[in-house]
């Protein structure tokens, strides 16, 4: 029973904390699609690209919070490079805007491999040390990324609703042909929305590296991860999305944590539940989503 | 000379060409066409779906991991022979296939492609949790070779073109069944949905039900070489059967052919395997190792500037050449 509780209140602590930062890596996923009808396949490679960025600059001495600094502006180069130089040209065909996002996805993960190699690295953290709360202790860098995603989320906010370029995104998101009208320049706003998409994306990565090891592969979590989120949380809602991030968050943390049931047969084992079934509850999330809801939970319906 | 006889006179140069270089072909390229083979055998799988009708799958390479690895745990531990654990893993794939096309054909465009996105995911999560049996990551040694031969004798050189002439016998099939497929009326019927599928309800036909035909067909294709491939790896190897490159590289295959054209797949995967096999012999050959690891990276490149310049692919090309002669 004591036992239960020490795994209980790790679990509420950690996907509170894990939460955030998937509410922020699904952010500019979210934007891209709310605004251009882009389904951005490259965006957890965005994140991967950040944290390489982040750890190569370190490794040459730069110190961290520069390398963060450098990490979100090459990302938002690459995002706006990659919008002007390819998306804006595909954008009417949404096929081949899957495709073309796909293969850059994976052009990123070549290049990785080739300059980096499939090794795992490991980005060193802002803050060293933890903190412990009643009986679980906490990475300290863990809770900056928590702090930091919030604050990310929270000035996005009041720039999308409180100043003039946030209304001008929103009305290009609602409406692409009213807003022309009214003499808005819809490509303008697709690359400043691309360009903030991949910041986010940078800083993301930067935080996304204080949970896991960097490697060629690691961008392939962080857009299930906003994909899910996109789906559950309804496309374009950002209270949607923060509130899809916390749900997802807590199963995946709830399954790290959760007690497995063993079943052996001829000294193999299988286990059920537990830390080898983390990815399987947002997964399952997803397809029943799609396929009972398509409009998510909080989102508006298609048009 | 009717479109369809044009393309099965592509396809018989092809498949003759083929057959003829095998045994002039030093061991390490007949390795490399052999493979290359086996991957035209899933590009045409995945053409005859996404190429067709438009609904572009990411994760085909699903149907090769629930073929392969249904085959090959079969074979090692239950012992079913070959000609057993083929068809099994093949029906499988098509079963599944069937299962995931009625709900997913529901979703259009984007929801679709994501879905299929995610079965390969999901699939290589499952192969972890049962990795005592699959062998996780690292992949599991021990199924029948599926070179009948070489239970009685062994000769390298014999063995390596009996492999080459079977997987090379399927494709072959494979491909003069699907361009046959193509060219009847529910090929037809495929394309139609994929220009416009309102006007294919309107005029009365029930396009979900082509869909899911030509899923369960893809699937068995594509399963067939997932179930040849364990045998021809004599064992289940997660990177044969469940990667997400792969799986993308059907479609670099089908963009650089032609979509919808069934040949241009072919030749498309061709292409990709032998041309990465050329580049790697080139990086050594110019001395400069290091530029083999790029082979991936050019392909990728390629397929951006096919989407960018040329759309429609190497076939229809060719195919204008026909219609230019005035034959």
């Amino acid at each position: 029973m004591e036992q239960l509780l020490v795994i209980g209140e790790r679990v509420v602590i950690f996907s509170v904390l894990v939460s955030a930062l998937y509410a922020l890596v699904a952010l500019g996923f979210t934007m891209i699609f709310g605004v251009g009808r882009v389904l951005n396949l490259a965006h957890g490679a965005f994140l991967m690209v950040g944290a390489y960025t982040a750890w190569f600059a370190q490794r040459a001495g730069v110190d961290l919070y520069l390398a963060a600094a450098l990490a979100v502006l090459v990302c938002t180069l690459l995002a706006v490079a990659l919008y002007q130089g390819l998306i804006r040209h595909v954008q009417h065909s949404v096929i081949i805007t899957l495709i073309a996002t796909l293969a850059c996805a994976l052009l990123l993960e070549e290049i990785i491999k080739i300059f980096f190699t499939t090794t795992p690295q490991i980005l060193q953290p802002f803050i060293s040390g933890s903190i412990v709360l009643h009986q679980t202790t906490i990475i300290s860098n863990r809770v900056l990324a928590f702090v930091a995603s919030w604050v990310a989320i929270v000035l996005f906010w009041l720039f999308v609703h409180r100043t003039r370029w946030g209304k001008v995104i929103l009305a290009t998101a609602q409406d692409q042909e009213g807003a022309a009208l009214v003499g808005i320049n819809v490509r303008h706003v697709y690359t400043v929305t691309w360009a903030l998409s991949g910041a986010l994306a940078g800083l993301a990565g930067v935080f996304f590296a204080s949970w896991v090891n960097l490697s060629p592969f690691m961008w392939r979590d962080p857009l299930i991860i906003s994909f899910a989120i996109v789906v559950v949380g309804g496309l374009g809602s950002l209270k949607g999305s923060i509130i899809a991030a916390y749900l997802i968050g807590f199963l995946e943390v709830l399954m790290t944590y959760s007690p497995s049931i063993k079943f052996c047969a001829d000294y193999r084992c299988f286990e059920f539940l537990g830390a080898s079934w983390v990815g399987v509850p947002s997964l399952i999330m997803l397809v029943l989503i799609l396929f009972l809801k398509p409009s998510g939970l909080f989102g508006r319906a298609h048009e | 000379m009717s479109l369809r006889t044009f393309k099965l006179i592509l396809l018989a140069l092809t498949v003759v060409a083929l057959g003829v270089i095998g045994p002039y072909l030093p061991p390490k390229w007949a390795t490399t066409v052999t493979f290359a083979q086996l991957f035209a055998i899933y590009s045409i799988g995945w053409d005859f779906l996404s190429g067709m009708t438009g609904q572009i799958s990411f994760g085909h390479i699903f149907f090769v991991g629930v073929s392969g690895y249904t085959a090959g745990l079969l074979n090692m531990y239950l012992k079913w022979p070959l000609w057993a654990t083929i068809p099994t893993g093949m029906v499988l794939a098509m079963l599944m296939g069937l299962l995931f096309s009625v709900p997913a054909l529901r979703l259009k465009g984007p929801y679709f492609s994501l879905v299929t996105l995610i079965l390969p995911l999901a699939a290589a999560r499952l192969v972890i949790i049962l990795g005592d049996w699959t062998g996780g990551e690292l992949g599991k040694f021990g199924a029948t070779p599926l070179c009948p031969i070489q239970q009685f004798v062994f000769d390298f050189r014999m063995n390596q073109l009996c492999n080459y002439y079977i997987i090379w016998g399927v494709l072959a099939l494979m491909a003069l069944g699907l361009i046959w497929l193509a060219s009847t009326r529910i090929g037809k019927i495929l394309e139609a949905i994929r220009e416009n599928e309102e006007a294919v309800e309107a005029a009365g036909i029930n396009p979900a039900k082509y869909k899911i035909f030509a899923f369960a067909v893809s699937a068995l294709v594509v399963g067939f070489g997932g179930a040849l491939s364990v045998h021809l790896n004599e064992g289940v190897f997660f990177n044969a059967l469940l990667s997400l490159t792969t799986s993308t590289e059907m479609i670099v295959a089908s963009v650089i052919g032609g979509m919808g054209t069934i040949l241009g797949a072919l030749w498309g995967g061709l292409l990709i395997r032998i041309g990465e096999q050329g580049m790697r012999d080139l990086a050594h050959g110019i001395g400069v190792p290091e530029l083999e690891k790029w082979a991936t990276f050019v392909f990728f490149s390629l397929l951006l500037v096919f989407l960018f310049v040329a759309r429609l692919g190497l076939f229809p090309l060719i195919a204008k050449l026909r219609r230019g002669k005035g034959v």
